[in-house]
């Protein structure tokens, strides 16, 4: 039995390439799994191990907040607020209708959001919260803190408390703050800006000194504000300081409850705000902070499980290509040593023991694919997990070597290349040794090569030849087709995947020429001259009509409703080919559609849809649709909107401008800022996006490296699977005098069109796969994003694949030259 | 073991739904200890016959019996189980393991034998010392049929069966592979039922039989002619 090991032992090495090929492809893909698993697993473990030591809230909500109780004297609550023209307005209205009790649901809601907005908290039942508690099971407490815009940077100011039972804050070095204007802020604040523990500080006008790096345990992911969704290091900032320093501190100040559950459930079986949500109970409801913290708290999530399937996803692919190319080693050394199998039979050794000996290939490659494999990955996995990390405030907990990476890497891989050689060598041993020991045995003329005879008659005898070759084994052109399908598959995803995501950006901010979005608390009647003036308001699609047939949508499809006049000085809307758009708005019922609209819910031009308005269904007509992957806006005409929604003149509560005012640190008039909601700068936020889509394109950057190594390899792999195919024709040929280029241009080049045309195949399949990938990224990305490939694109990935080809050929054939031929002819 | 036994055995092939005899209703019994040469022309049936005496192959009809067993009906891997302990081969082609050297190809044989052989000493017999080290493809066609026979002897055979092991040599080497044939029988007294299509071969073995269609034209007694001695067809 040793013998028979070192037998197949010393035959790997003469096939150096393709052994080398196979280690090397185990080696990517272990690579790739542990580099991600191990970053994802870390952060994951740490992730979860935070949750349940710092008690992290499982949700957040006001009391409900009884309308029934409300009467006319309540709203003197606002008499010393300095309240808006508009919010002035609405309050007339309503004191009108509760005095005649008509007060409609769109009036309460507004109301609702006026006494959150000024943070009363009125007619909330607090035991009917305390008896829902002890219902489901949870406890709860309130938690207060200020956010103060400086100099575009968002702070968040939280009182320290070392009692608190939820949201327990996160000291990472230094102390907690004991004394008068003493603070601890986020280390990647304090990194990004060069701070040290011991420095001051100076905020609205008070010098804090800085005692320590804390994370706040709900803001994992740290959306510091409602109006910054995305975080960005240098302008986010989190401080706990002492309860006096806090009161002092000013600031907008969000009062909420946070809440866990006694048991501690799994968050994915928790339904937050599914069917069975908790907010369906009268006592409390949620605000849209409840979303911004489910979000803070869940989002780590989004993001690392779409990496992990990926790998996975991955890693399997790999195997499977792994697995064929295995097949097809041990194939072409049982079929080259045909003989002395029959010899070891005739013998009287047994199939498995001769079997048994093939397993050296998968072994071998197995363990020095994964060896390598491991020790590049877990190389990798620091910086990779710093990537992750570095949008995360959780801590990390220490590595630890898993028994799962190594049977995923080491012992599944090995079990199921080391079957399947092992079947492939059963099921050829299995033969009578007469039969092995026949020669020519397996040379057999199929249907094909008679096929292609029979179309090939008429033309040159080399050409007919160079077929009848190619069609000799209907295994090895499958082989060879397969294989190269699945480099092409490859190289697809390279060609769309590079840069995919900073060109998105690119072009979304490109060429957008305002510099603000300017939201207002209240609806505003007439002209800004300096600026863009939108209506914009939340609804939903709750019907569409295609080619005249209506169809339900499985779920309402939320939107904003966009007002727009036909004079925009500053917003455009492009179609994909770059042409305005916005005259397309002909009638008040037509509208424009988002690229992303339009894709995820597949509404086409001139299909109708059908939103809900007080009450009433109206139709409107998509008249056109403007590229754009993140909007779900829907652009129609400002008066109509206005008229819609029962105002006497055509309003706005959005702005679009340049006007250097409107900046967060810019010089507004008093009057003008208190009816100011939010301020965006398009750049603050083009900035952010781009920090965070670099990771992705870093990400999608490193399995393009990946893949573009990998098809090459298997490129390698194939060519030397054809010259090694060939080697008999190839000494016999050479004998007969042919030069190499004759030997080239009639043995090598057969597979060329099989190459080819996998390759064409494959772009279309790979499109496809990408799509369906994306999907789930996009679906929390909220992007829909664009899968399209030039014919450029394909002759470079035509280029590089042959190239590869030609390159493995040569390789191949110079260690086939190294053999004379008496010794070539003596082997076969 | 003392006898093999064929007893009406035939072989039968069916080629275009028409039946054809390779081996056609023979009988045969060898002693141990015999040389037997086979002799015929090219077809008669005598690589048919080897086979199926073998166990490399199984009849059609009739039963192989060594002494008391009969491996006519024997399982795949009974007659797997056969062929190691029993029976070896020497090929005209000698096919030897490539990746191997002469002294490994040898042990291949010995690995699987029922008790173990001196490899060394089996070597020795053959001819091959100073050849131990090197790969088939270094050896000549004389060396590389020796080694095959090395091989085969390796295994500690009750029978050896040589089908044409000097077709492929000239006078010089093939006389040199059938000494070391009988040195062993000599020596181990080895039964050894040897094919070859070369008359004046035949006149090494202890009795001759001639082939023809499948049948046994004639079985004969003969007296063993040193290797040396007999004059090259
Ligand atoms: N697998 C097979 N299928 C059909 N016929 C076969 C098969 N094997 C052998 N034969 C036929 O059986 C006959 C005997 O073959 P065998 O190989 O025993 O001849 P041989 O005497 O060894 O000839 P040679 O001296 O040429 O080696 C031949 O006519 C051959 O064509
Ligand atoms: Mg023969």
């Amino acid at each position: 039995m040793k013998l028979l090991f070192i037998n197949s032992l010393k035959g790997l090495i003469n096939k150096k390439i393709q052994i080398t090929g196979l280690i090397l492809l185990i080696a990517i893909s272990a690579t790739m799994y542990v580099a991600a698993n191990v970053a994802i697993n870390q952060v994951e473990d740490g992730y979860y191990a935070y949750l349940n030591e710092q008690n992290v809230e499982h949700f957040s909500f006001l009391p409900s907040f009884d309308e029934t109780k409300l009467t006319v004297n309540d709203l003197q609550l606002f008499e010393d607020e300095n309240l808006s023209e508009e919010e002035n307005l609405l309050l007339l209205q309503i004191t009108q209708c509760l005095e005649a009790n008509t007060c409609n649901e769109q009036q309460l809601f507004m109301l609702r959001n006026l006494f959150s907005t000024y943070n009363k908290m009125l007619y909330i039942n607090l035991e009917e919260v305390e008896k829902l508690a002890n219902e489901k099971d949870f406890y709860y407490e309130l938690e207060k803190s200020k956010i103060k815009i400086n100099e575009k940077v968002y702070y968040k100011a939280i009182p320290i408390n070392l009692d608190k039972k939820i949201n327990k804050p996160y000291l990472l070095e230094g102390n907690f703050p004991v004394e008068e204007n003493e603070i601890t802020i986020l280390p990647s604040y304090a990194e990004a800006k060069g701070l040290n523990i011991g420095d001051t500080y100076e905020l609205n006008e008070v010098e804090y000194k800085i005692v320590g790096t804390a994370f706040a345990s709900d803001h994992i992911y740290p959306i510091v504000s409602l109006n910054v969704p995305i975080f960005n290091e240098e302008t986010n900032n989190i401080m706990f300081m002492t309860n006096e320093t806090y009161d002092k501190f000013t600031g907008l100040e969000e009062k909420i409850y946070v809440a866990r559950y006694n048991e501690d459930l799994p968050f994915n079986e928790r339904d937050l705000f599914g069917e069975e949500t908790i907010f369906e109970e009268d006592a409390i409801s949620f605000t849209p902070s409840s979303i911004a913290r489910f979000i803070r708290v869940e989002a780590i999530k989004g993001d690392l499980e779409p990496n992990k399937t990926f790998s996975n996803i991955f890693v399997n692919v790999l195997l499977v290509i792994s697995g064929v190319i295995i097949v097809i080693i041990v194939k072409k050394r049982i079929e080259s040593e045909k003989t002395q199998v029959g010899i070891l039979k005739s013998m009287g050794y047994k199939a498995s023991a001769i079997a048994s000996s093939y397993l050296v290939y998968p072994i071998i490659s197995v363990l020095a694919g994964s060896l390598i494999g491991y020790f590049i990955g877990m190389y990798l996995a620091e910086p990779l997990t710093n990537v992750y990390v570095s949008f995360y405030n959780v801590p990390l907990k220490p590595f630890e070597l898993e028994y799962e990476y190594i049977s995923r890497i080491f012992i599944t891989p090995m079990l199921v290349l080391a079957l399947i050689s092992f079947l492939t060598a059963m099921l050829m041993i299995r033969k009578k040794p007469l039969f092995l020991l026949k020669e020519g045995s397996n040379i057999k003329v199929n249907f094909l090569t008679r096929l292609s005879n029979k179309i090939l008659r008429k033309t040159k005898f080399k050409t007919r030849f160079k077929y009848s070759l190619a069609f000799r084994s209907i295994g090895k052109l499958l082989i060879v087709t397969i294989v190269s399908f699945a480099s092409g598959l490859l190289i697809t995803l390279v060609l769309i995947g590079n840069g995919l995501f900073s060109s998105i950006i690119d072009e979304t901010f490109g060429n957008m020429k305002f510099d603000y979005i300017v939201a207002y608390n209240g609806f505003i009647p007439g002209e800004n001259e300096e600026a863009d003036q939108f209506l914009i308001i939340d609804n939903e699609i709750s019907k569409k009509i295609t080619d005249g047939k209506e169809v339900e949508l499985e779920e309402e499809i939320e939107i904003s409703l966009s007002g727009i006049d036909d004079d925009l000085k500053y917003f455009e809307l492009k179609d994909d080919k770059g042409n305005d758009i916005l005259e397309l708005i002909d009638s008040d019922t037509d509208v424009l559609i988002s690229y992303r609209i339009s894709e995820l819910n597949e509404i086409k031009v001139n299909d109708t849809i059908v939103v809900l308005i007080n009450g009433e269904e109206i139709e409107l007509t998509v008249a056109g649709i403007y590229q754009d992957y993140f909007s779900s806006s829907v652009f129609m005409n400002r008066e109509y909107l206005s008229v819609l929604y029962s105002f006497e003149a055509p309003v706005y509560n959005q702005i679009y401008t340049t006007n250097p005012k409107y900046d967060l640190d810019g010089e507004l008039e008093e009057s003008e800022l208190e009816k100011i909601a939010g301020q965006f700068s398009v750049r603050d936020l083009e900035e952010n996006i781009t920090s965070q889509v670099e990771a992705m394109d870093l990400v999608l950057y490193i399995v393009v490296v990946f893949a573009a190594i990998m098809s090459f390899i298997i490129m390698l792999v194939v060519a030397n699977i054809v010259v090694e195919e060939n080697r008999k024709n190839i000494s016999l040929m050479k004998v007969l005098g042919y030069k190499n280029k004759q030997i080239g241009s009639i043995v090598l080049n057969i597979y060329t069109p099989f190459i080819l045309i996998s390759y064409l195949i494959a772009i279309p399949v790979m499109i496809k796969i990408v799509k369906e990938l994306l999907e789930i990224f996009a679906d929390d990305l909220e992007m829909a994003i664009p899968i399209t490939i030039s014919f450029s694109q394909v002759l470079i990935g035509m280029f590089a694949i042959l190239g590869a080809y030609y390159m493995g050929m040569a390789i191949s054939r110079r260690v086939l030259n190294k053999i004379t031929l008496a010794e070539a002819l003596k082997r076969e | 073991m003392e006898k093999i036994i064929a007893q009406d055995i035939s072989k039968v092939y069916c080629i275009d739904d028409r039946d054809f005899y390779a081996i056609n209703d023979l009988n045969l019994e060898i002693k141990k200890g015999e040389i037997v040469v086979v002799l015929g022309p090219s077809g008669s049936g005598k690589t048919t016959l080897l086979n199926v005496l073998s166990g490399l192959d199984t009849v059609s009809v009739g039963n192989v019996f060594y002494d008391k067993e009969n491996i006519a009906k024997y399982s795949d891997r009974k007659l797997t189980a056969h062929r190691r302990l029993k029976s070896s081969f020497v090929f005209q082609n000698y096919n030897l393991l490539e990746n191997l050297t002469v002294y490994q190809n040898v042990m291949i044989g010995s690995e699987i034998a029922s008790e173990k052989t001196d490899i060394d000493e089996i070597i020795s017999v053959v001819g091959l010392k100073n050849h131990i080290k090197k790969k088939p493809h270094q050896l000549s066609g004389g060396e590389q049929q020796r080694v095959s026979l090395a091989r085969a002897l390796a295994k500690n055979p009750e029978v050896l069966f040589c089908d044409e092991p000097t077709g492929a040599l000239d006078e010089k080497t093939g006389k040199n592979v059938l000494e070391k044939l009988i040195k062993v029988n000599e020596k181990y007294n080895t039964t050894m039922i040897i094919v070859t299509h070369n008359p004046s071969i035949a006149l090494i073995g202890d009795r001759i039989i001639k082939m023809n269609s499948g049948r046994i034209v004639s079985d004969e007694p003969n007296k063993r002619v040193k290797p040396t001695d007999i004059s090259w067809g």
